[in-house]
């Protein structure tokens, strides 16, 4: 993955904040906080799908979603962030989605390739059966001339 | 000479299980030749036999006459040995099994034992009673019967009684025709002649060994004795036959009559039944004009520094010489000699018309090689006299003792070899037209010429085999698996490889050989020619089975035969039977399922549609086809998993990563829209 594009990604990032500041900087300062996991991870990921970005970026803002919601409910203020900043629990419930995010995005692709494995093998053993049943109804002779050869 | 241990097992064998006959029990005094006797006990109580019984029992090598065994047993007469019966039979010594023949034994004892003996001399009343009315009898009716005995000599006759009064005629058919005559009683042309190559012969040689028989009897003893063939044959052809075997004995008027008449050397001159009845009718026989060929020469020829006045002495020492004779032969000296000084100008004629064109080829051809040469003197010599044997590289015969000799010779390669070349060569066909067609009495050229192409072609059919078969139609089968089932006739062929199967066990070779093919091409005619060319074009090692199948299956059919279950196993034990037509093996398990399921039915033409049902076959072709691109297929979508395979990881995660972040956003839609409705409400 191009640095390049992680660089684009953080630069837009932090235009977003910066826009954010401009008119409800409480809530940009909650989203800066709350999804800096995201922003980390954008910097570090270096694959050209930047699953990892996404994967954990949608599990942190899941996290962070329920705060804004609490922080926009009469009017963002400073107070509400701090109050909310200052309670371990926003922060397990902001980065313990990030981290089960990132839990995620390590376990899906082994339990793809375990199914995956398991049906290509299955497959296998079908093909594989076939072949022998051909050679069974109809012997070596139905052989390929070059694969009869090598098994001579 | 005894070829068989009959020492080795003293078991007595059974024939027809009604003649127990005792292989430690000989009878020399009743052997015929080298035929020898055993002493037999009749067993059976269908059948009424008077007298004590003997088994003559033949040998392999030497051809019983079986062409005329019913015939003999339905002219039997009394004055002969009495054949009651015969069949083959396994003998102690013997790997095969062998023909034997039950004769009642003669109420005397043999005539004379051997050459040696010295006799009282047989009066004349005995002599024509005894001797010449009963042989008489027997040989006009074998003469309206077309056969002769060929075995007449003073050792093959018993006294019929102890009174010593009338003999009994020895019997002549269980070995080939004249086989243990000696040159004594044969006639001259006969006596050039090997053993086993003196054909089918005449009544007219049975006359002359009458009357050599007669000679004995009448002067009680055997003037010729001790002397070689060849002086035999020189002193008949210098003396004549009367006057060496009578050598100026004095006979009364009567019998020299006869026994001049008997003893004639041109067998055209001389006596017949007919002539010997008109005599004992007290009639006049009528004459026979004398052939010019018996005359001799008014001044001699002279060959190889030997004086010759005997025009017929002349062509047999030509053809003794060999082709080293055809520079006399083809020269004007003889030419004029036959003219001049025989007088013969019939046979003058001859020598001019065969020679002119013969004189020119020899002249102008000095690399004439040495069949041609040899055919060429062959040619010239039977045409000059048709009288004599044929001579063919210093080998004598008669045409129709050809195929006994190739019998006699089976095991000996360099006469094998000699046979072939007469074969091959066509020799045969060099004689005249009179010879060609007397003897058998149609055309055989045309026979010889087809006999020639058969030895060429070495194929089932054909080859030397082929030959012996046409030969002698008589014959039985000679394959090594029916030897012993004695098959004379194509439609017993099968039955016999049934019966071997059933009783000996399958055994490991296949059910077939060149004298079971040679036979049936031999006996069967027509339809054996397309058969066998059916057998030639397909026969291949991976093929025979079907092949022969395919040609026992028409036999089958053609004679309309029992079931042969037995034979159908046999074949069918072969491996390479059912894969030969199909590619399936499912269905060739099937079909050999099928197979045995109908072997045991015994009829090979159903094994056959089994094997050549063309649907089925046509069908596996397809299927087979079919399956060989399946697998192809297959082999790719294998090929293509093995490689799906060896990146699952990479691919897993690209697709896991993919799976991950659908599942983040609908979790964070789920979210938002919680949220936002939480925020509406």
């Amino acid at each position: 993955m191009s640095s390049k594009k992680n660089k684009i990604f953080v630069f837009i990032f932090v235009l977003a904040l910066i826009l954010l500041s401009s008119f409800a900087l409480p809530i940009a300062l909650l989203c800066f906080l709350g999804l800096l996991p995201t922003l980390v991870s954008s910097m570090i990921d270096f694959e050209k799908q930047h699953y990892l970005t996404y994967t954990l970026g949608c599990f942190n803002l899941c996290g962070v979603i329920p705060y804004l919601e609490k922080l926009c409910r009469p009017k963002p203020s400073f107070e509400i962030v701090w109050s909310l900043l200052s309670s371990p629990f926003s922060w397990l419930m902001m980065y313990g989605m990030a981290a089960l995010g990132l839990g995620v995005y390590f376990m899906i692709p082994k339990i793809v390739a375990v199914i995956r494995k398991n049906i290509l093998e299955a497959e296998l053993k079908t093909l594989e059966k076939y072949k022998q049943d051909l050679i069974e109804e109809w012997g070596e002779k139905v052989l390929p001339p070059l694969e009869g050869i090598e098994e001579g | 000479m005894d070829l068989f241990d009959s020492s080795s097992d003293t078991k007595a064998v059974i024939l027809k299980d009604s003649f127990q006959i005792f292989p430690d029990k000989p009878l020399p005094h009743l052997d015929s030749g080298l035929i020898k006797a055993y002493e037999v006990q009749n067993i059976s109580n269908r059948m009424e036999v008077s007298s004590s019984l003997f088994a003559l029992v033949s040998q392999p090598h030497l051809s019983p006459r079986l062409h005329i065994f019913s015939t003999i047993k339905r002219l039997q007469t009394g004055n002969s040995l009495s054949l009651v019966d015969w069949g083959g039979i396994p003998w102690p010594g013997s790997p095969q099994y062998v023909l034997v023949f039950i004769y009642e034994k003669p109420g005397g004892t043999r005539f004379i034992e051997k050459w040696d003996d010295v006799i009282a001399p047989i009066s004349e009343p005995i002599l024509i009673k005894g001797f010449l009315e009963p042989i008489t009898e027997i040989l006009t009716l074998y003469e309206h019967a077309m056969f002769s005995h060929r075995s007449i000599r003073p050792m093959n006759l018993f006294w019929k009684d102890n009174t010593r009064k009338s003999i009994l005629l020895g019997e002549g058919v269980s070995a080939p025709s004249a086989f243990f005559q000696d040159a004594i009683v044969e006639s001259i042309e006969s006596a050039m002649v090997h053993p086993s190559a003196r054909g089918n012969g005449s009544t007219v040689d049975d006359i002359y060994s009458l009357g050599v028989t007669l000679a004995y009897a009448l002067i009680g003893k055997c003037l010729l004795n001790g002397k070689t063939d060849e002086e035999i044959i020189e002193l008949k052809w210098s003396k004549g036959s009367y006057t060496t075997l009578l050598g100026g004995q004095r006979v009364s008027q009567a019998l020299e009559e006869v026994l001049r008449g008997f003893l004639r050397d041109d067998p055209r001159t001389r006596w017949t039944c007919s002539h010997l009845q008109s005599w004992l009718a007290n009639k006049k026989p009528p004459v026979n004009s004398v052939n010019s060929l018996y005359r001799l020469a008014s001044r001699p020829y002279i060959y190889n520094n030997k004086p010759f006045l005997n025009l017929k002495l002349l062509i047999w020492e030509f053809y003794k010489a060999g082709p080293s004779s055809l520079q006399d032969l083809l020269s004007l000296d003889f030419y004029n000699w036959v003219l001049r000084s025989c007088g013969q100008d019939e046979t003058a004629e001859i020598v001019k018309q065969n020679t002119k064109h013969a004189r020119e080829q020899f002249e102008k051809s000095n690399d004439i090689n040495h069949s041609d040469a040899h055919k060429l003197l062959l040619r010239l010599c039977s045409r000059i006299d048709p009288t004599l044997p044929l001579f063919y590289k210093g080998f004598a015969f008669y045409m129709s003792g050809l195929g006994v000799t190739l019998i006699y010779s089976m095991k000996d390669v360099n006469m094998r070899s000699l046979l072939t070349d007469i074969i091959v060569q066509n020799a045969c066909s060099q004689a005249p037209d009179e010879i060609l067609i007397s003897q058998r009495g149609d055309d055989l050229s045309l026979f010889f010429k087809k006999l020639a192409q058969y030895v060429r072609l070495n194929e089932w059919g054909f080859s030397i085999e082929r030959c012996i078969y046409e030969l002698n139609k008589f014959l039985h089968c000679q394959s090594d698996y029916i030897y012993n089932y004695f098959v004379f006739r194509p439609s017993q062929i099968l039955e016999a490889l049934n019966a071997f199967a059933k009783k000996d066990g399958i055994p490991e070779s296949f059910p077939f050989d060149r004298h079971i093919a040679a036979f049936i091409g031999a006996h069967v005619g027509h339809a054996a020619t397309v058969w066998i060319a059916e057998l030639n074009e397909n026969y291949q090692e991976n093929t025979k089975a079907v092949v022969i199948l395919r040609f026992y299956a028409q036999i089958q059919d053609h004679f309309k035969l029992e079931p042969l279950p037995y034979l159908a196993e046999w074949i069918l034990r072969f491996e390479d039977f059912g894969l030969i037509n199909f590619y399936s093996l499912r269905r060739i398990k099937r079909t050999r399922e099928n197979l045995k399921k109908y072997a045991k039915q015994g009829i090979l033409k159903n094994l056959l549609i089994i094997i050549d049902y063309y649907k089925e076959k046509q069908e596996d072709a397809l299927g087979f086809e079919l399956a060989k691109r399946n697998y192809q297929h297959i082999s790719l979508l294998e090929k293509k998993a093995y490689d799906n395979l060896e990146t699952i990881e990479e691919s897993s995660k690209r697709i896991g990563g993919y799976v991950s972040v659908i599942t983040g956003v609908i979790i964070l839609v789920c979210f938002i829209s919680y949220s936002v409705l939480k925020l509406v409400i």
